[in-house]
């Protein structure tokens, strides 16, 4: 194990030893107990994590334009309360309050210190729940129009007449077409419906899984930055938190999943 | 946390820190050369093993490792400033090196000093020191290898 001589291990270890005695160590300082409970960090931590949340869906807030050109606005394009921006459904509020609640115990798990990249990851989830939001509430108020469309034109729409339905013929796709026998009274009330003109699939695909990749993020930082490998119970808390996610985007659009997988088996 | 009383915790937190803290600031002291940094990186160590005394089945090795852990992050913050340092004005080393070897020991690469204090000055065996650094076993031998060829020269 060594190519040193054993008299050249025995002094090195007796330097080592001789050095170690001659430092002034200070008597510990007695541990003063913890006032603060588990359940007070626990909470503390959460409220903390929510905190930070809200501040981000306050950036995207006020940082998202507003657009549409509907006349009778009834989708929040520009929305400030966070009650207005989650939906009032209790089970949404459960839900966003079960994944702030595992991003909290992923925190925990890491070394519970508050890293600026967690934080960042923190203030982009709220941002990109601000901003999901309205577009969800315009892909559901346009999901009954569509299915009357696909009832006149006889057919399941492609992705590609989806899209230009969705009013991107015009403009950034002009080579996309609307699909024949449908009546355009239906197609204008399509059109009228506030939010459905900034509808662009990919970038919706990008703004839905964010949920999850924070969460992510969040997870590799803390284990990371704590220089620990990342513990069942996490593991478990990250999976739990993308079923969540899943449950929570299926009662926010239900019709989500049908539209990205018809799309992807084109 | 809180399967067990917080005052019965307290006691038997006490006594390991008790029992811990000197050794450990020696032997932080041994990698780091500072007295404030060394005691700096165990009281950050103990209030992470404070932190999950419950959940620890074995104390030690994960106050080893947090200790390790902390001197590594220190000693790269330290280099890091020297470097910014350096670049304004070129200054000696502001450490507190006792004799000869220390010197020689904290110009080795963090991981050769920490195996070569480990080794020889708290006497874990390669196995332990694998665990301790979190590095492959086969890598403790040659890391220690290299270090000896360095501080052979201070050796009689």
């Amino acid at each position: 194990m060594t190519e040193l001589r054993p008299e050249q291990v025995a002094e090195l270890e007796q330097r080592l030893r001789s050095t170690a005695a001659r430092i002034d160590v200070p008597e510990p300082t007695p541990i003063v107990e913890h006032t603060v409970h588990g359940a007070q960090r626990w909470a503390f931590r959460t409220v903390a994590a929510a905190t930070v949340v809200f501040l981000g869906m306050a950036i995207g807030s006020a940082v998202r334009p507003t657009g549409g050109n509907a006349s009778d606005v009834t989708i929040p394009l520009r929305a400030t309360d966070p009650a207005e921006v989650l939906g009032t459904s209790p089970l949404q509020w459960l839900g966003f309050a079960l994944l702030v609640g595992c991003t909290a115990l992923v925190w925990r798990e890491g070394d519970g210190q508050l890293r600026p990249t967690l934080l960042v990851s923190l203030v982009v989830l709220g941002v990109s729940w601000t901003i999901v939001q309205p577009t969800i509430a315009a892909l559901d108020a346009s999901a009954p129009i569509v299915e009357q469309i696909e009832h006149e034109a006889g057919r399941q729409l492609e992705c590609s007449e989806w899209t230009a339905l969705h009013g991107y013929g015009a403009s950034t796709q002009s080579h996309l077409t609307s699909p024949s026998g449908v009546d355009r009274t239906t197609e204008a009330q399509l059109h009228n419906v506030d939010g459905v003109h900034d509808l662009y699939l990919p970038f919706r695909l990008l703004v839905l899984g964010p949920t999850v990749l924070i969460l992510l993020v969040a997870h590799a930082t803390a284990f990371a930055q704590a220089k620990r490998a990342p513990t069942r119970f996490s593991l478990w808390v990250v999976v739990a938190a993308t079923l969540i996610t899943v449950g929570l985007l299926a009662t926010m659009w239900p019709n989500g999943p049908l539209a990205i997988m018809q799309c992807y088996n084109e | 946390m809180n399967d067990r009383e917080p005052t019965t915790i307290a006691v038997a937190f006490d006594a390991f820190y008790r029992r811990e803290f000197d050794g450990q600031v020696r032997r932080a002291w041994l990698m780091l050369g500072d007295e404030q940094l060394a005691i700096d990186a165990v009281s950050t160590a103990f209030v992470r093993v404070y932190e999950r005394w419950n959940s620890l089945e074995s104390p030690g090795p994960y106050l080893n490792r947090t200790v390790l852990n902390g001197c590594r992050d220190a000693a790269r913050r330290r280099a890091r400033r020297r470097r910014l340092i350096e670049r304004i004005r070129p200054v000696e080393a502001t450490v507190d090196q006792p004799d000869e070897l220390c010197e020689l020991l904290l110009r080795l690469p963090f991981r050769q000093r920490a195996v070569v204090v480990l080794r020889h000055y708290v006497g874990m065996t390669e196995a332990e020191i694998s665990a301790a650094l979190d590095i492959p076993a086969g890598s403790v031998g040659p890391t220690l290898h290299r270090a000896h060829a360095r501080l052979r020269e201070v050796l009689s």
